[in-house]
């Protein structure tokens, strides 16, 4: 509710300054305009939450819904949203959707994980996280899509921001977590049309994992980044992976766990073959400089750019206009800059341009 | 309110084939019972050959283009490097799916222009086989020019793939140059332009490394009767084919102007489709509920992006007329891309 108000989020403090600048929370509104798209209720069970967290708005459709949980105070809390979204989770539920913005899908990662799928509808001021429909009628059609079995399940990442550092022009981003979303199947496609051919991202996941692995160089140390994709090649390699950190592996052995940028240069004086592998942050691009931070310009020069391997899934390389890096150095991004290879599936690459 | 669903979404011709070449098509199923005469499918590469301005020993027949697009990949790509672009075709990642053939593709950004040969000379000098849809599908842009098919034969020691299955449209042809390059093949379609899809038509224009290989596997009766039969009275009378592509060009000039002035980003076609984008993620899905199907490319490009085939004069219109109710109706869509 903060964007109208120029405070760019209400996490914290920011609360009570946007309602003292007269700011009038978005998120009913938006939730009323998802709601206005569910037109049949058939096979659809809704579960909500109490009062304004949801019982308030549904109340004015003529849609059949429960309540689940209780609310202590007035003015609700991220606490809230985790209780109430844990209690959802005993009613079985196959879907939630929640109507906010960045902090309301961290709030629903902490309580949900990767145990249901999750969908967003954007009403905050910062969504730059993955997990959220383009709009209100695009998260109605989505979930019409899935009850229908025409959606498929895959991982999203959850973005943490400095609000703080926001609010002075800078973008501070860490990678926070991962949700499952659903993601619309292709529709009447035919054998011509200009598709990507394979089976579900997971699948594709492992193929990438099963080439890799089997093209890892020998005495070489590989240090992995975050994300699922590369979550995949560690569990090839049956080895543990840190999924928001970076990890070492070398000759088939762990020998780094969730390591900072101090950790990763003790290594490199260590090893004189070193690779680096990531997965770009989905919707944005993003291979450097966004939730890899330990990935820093001094490591990036040592390892050098030839020693870097992008990896990721068919879907997220597909929607992306192009990579990107913002490493802090302007120089090095420049080098880094150009056309790169992803890994997309077994045997198979995309090249594609980093600006 | 759907009435009848309007196929806007395989890029094929809206009108039906002149009488004639149905009644040759009907006159090809009298003796099913036996094989099809070679002579009479030689005489439909002496046809094509002459329409294509090119020699009959370089010319092959196959069940439509993907046939021998799909021939081509198999014979020349195995344990090899296949290069080609992104997007394109989905049978070509398929075909290409062995363990031992490596596949890479150089992605296409916008404005969807060229694919500048010289910039991936290294990607490209060790490919076993490039493939390049030349106009593209689904921007329906031309990446090559001659002297890029110049420079991509030179540069690789491997097969140089070309599909012109909208040649008819854009006009713009390097079959005659299969005649200085040993290492090029044009593939071409009568599904488009003639309006044969149902009949599967293809033809190959190869050089003469290919061409000696292809000879020597080729199988016998690729092609049905009937479709021998429809396609050589096709091409004894062409005029009709080239109204019909006039009306489509004509067409397709006014959709893009319509659509455009709704905010719908669309590209520059050669083809007999056009490649749109708006801020609407769902915009082919939405699109169904108005009975009109056009391509959705959501997880093959960056969001917004549909692609619809030029229909009839009526379709066409029952397009435009459902966008322009859609995006009135639509508070999530106040601005499109522009």
């Amino acid at each position: 509710m903060g964007g109208c108000v120029g405070l760019k989020g209400t996490d914290g403090e920011a609360y009570r300054q946007a309602v003292e600048l007269g700011a009038e929370p978005v998120t009913p509104k938006r939730a009323r305009e998802f709601l206005s798209h569910i037109t049949d209720q058939k096979n659809l069970t809704i579960v909500t939450a109490p009062r304004d967290m949801g019982e308030s708005v549904l109340e004015a459709f003529a849609l059949d819904f429960s309540v689940v949980g209780s609310l202590s105070s007035t003015v609700t809390s991220s606490g809230d949203t985790k209780k109430i979204v844990k209690e959802m989770l005993n009613e079985d539920i196959c879907l939630l959707v929640f109507v906010g913005g960045d902090g309301t899908a961290r709030d629903v990662h902490d309580a949900v994980a990767l145990e249901k799928p999750v969908m967003g509808v954007p009403s905050g001021v910062k969504m730059f996280s993955s997990v959220f429909a383009v709009s209100a009628r695009a998260a109605a059609d989505m979930l019409y899509a899935f009850m229908k079995g025409n959606a498929e399940i895959g991982e999203a990442e959850v973005l943490d921001i400095n609000e703080e550092a926001f609010r002075h022009g800078k973008l501070d981003i860490k990678l926070y977590g991962y949700l499952k979303v659903p993601r619309a199947k292709e529709f009447m496609q035919s054998s011509k049309e200009p598709a990507h051919a394979g089976g579900s991202c997971e699948e594709n996941k492992k193929a990438i994992a099963r080439y890799m692995v089997q093209n890892m160089t020998e005495n070489t140390l590989y240090l992995l980044g975050p994300g699922t994709t590369t979550k995949a090649i560690a569990e090839e390699l049956k080895v543990r992976k840190t999924l928001l950190g970076i990890d070492a592996i070398y000759n088939g052995v762990l020998v780094g766990e969730d390591i900072n940028e101090s950790g990763i240069t003790s290594l490199l004086e260590k090893y004189s073959a070193v690779k680096i592998l990531v997965s770009p942050i989905g919707g944005q691009g993003f291979i450097f400089g966004r939730g890899n931070q330990e990935f820093s310009p001094k490591v990036l020069r040592t390892v050098g750019r030839k020693n870097i391997i992008v990896v990721a899934t068919r879907d997220k390389i597909g929607s992306l206009e192009c990579l990107r890096v913002d490493t802090g150095d302007a120089e090095l991004d420049r080098l880094l800059g150009g056309y790169i290879k992803v890994l997309v599936d077994y045997n198979e690459e995309v090249l594609l341009k980093i600006i | 309110m759907v009435i009848g669903i309007i196929r806007l979404d395989r890029n094929e011709i809206p009108y039906p084939p002149p009488e004639r070449v149905i009644e040759a098509s009907k006159k090809g199923l009298l003796d099913v019972n036996r094989y099809p005469d070679p002579e009479e499918a030689d005489q439909l590469r002496r046809m094509l050959a002459s329409y294509s301005n090119v020699e009959q020993r370089c010319l092959f027949l196959g069940s439509g283009s993907d046939s021998l697009i799909v021939q081509v990949l198999r014979l020349f790509s195995r344990r090899g490097r296949v290069v080609t672009v992104d997007p394109t075709l989905s049978f070509v990642t398929r075909e290409t799916g062995d363990r031992e053939t490596k596949l890479l593709k150089i992605r296409i950004s916008e404005p969807y222009c060229s694919l500048l040969v010289r910039s991936f000379a290294d990607e490209l000098k060790d490919a076993c086989l490039i493939f390049v849809d030349n106009p593209n599908n689904p921007t329906g842009t031309l990446l090559l020019d001659r002297g890029s098919v110049d420079e991509l034969c030179e540069i690789i020691d491997g097969v140089v793939l070309i599909d012109e299955a909208y040649y008819e449209f854009s006009r713009f042809t390097v079959a005659d140059m299969v005649e200085e390059h040993a290492n090029l093949v044009v593939v071409r379609t009568m599904s488009k332009a003639f309006g044969l899809a149902g009949l599967r038509v293809g033809y190959m224009i190869a050089g003469e490394d290919i061409a000696k290989k292809f000879s020597s596997q080729a199988l016998p009766y690729l092609i049905s009767k009937p479709s021998i039969y429809a396609a050589t009275e096709a091409l004894r009378n062409t005029a009709y084919v080239m109204e019909n592509v006039r009306s489509v060009l004509d067409e397709r000039e006014r959709v893009k102007e319509e659509a455009s002035k709704m905010g719908v980003k669309v590209y520059p076609s050669q083809a007999n489709f056009l490649l749109m984008r708006t801020h609407e993620p769902s915009l082919a899905r939405r699109l169904r509920d108005y009975g009109i199907v056009i391509a959705d490319l959501s997880g093959q490009m960056p969001p917004g992006f549909a692609r619809a085939s030029i229909g009839t004069r009526e379709e066409n219109n029952a397009l435009l007329q459902s966008l322009k109710t859609l995006f009135e109706s639509d508070e999530d869509l106040p601005h499109l891309t522009q």
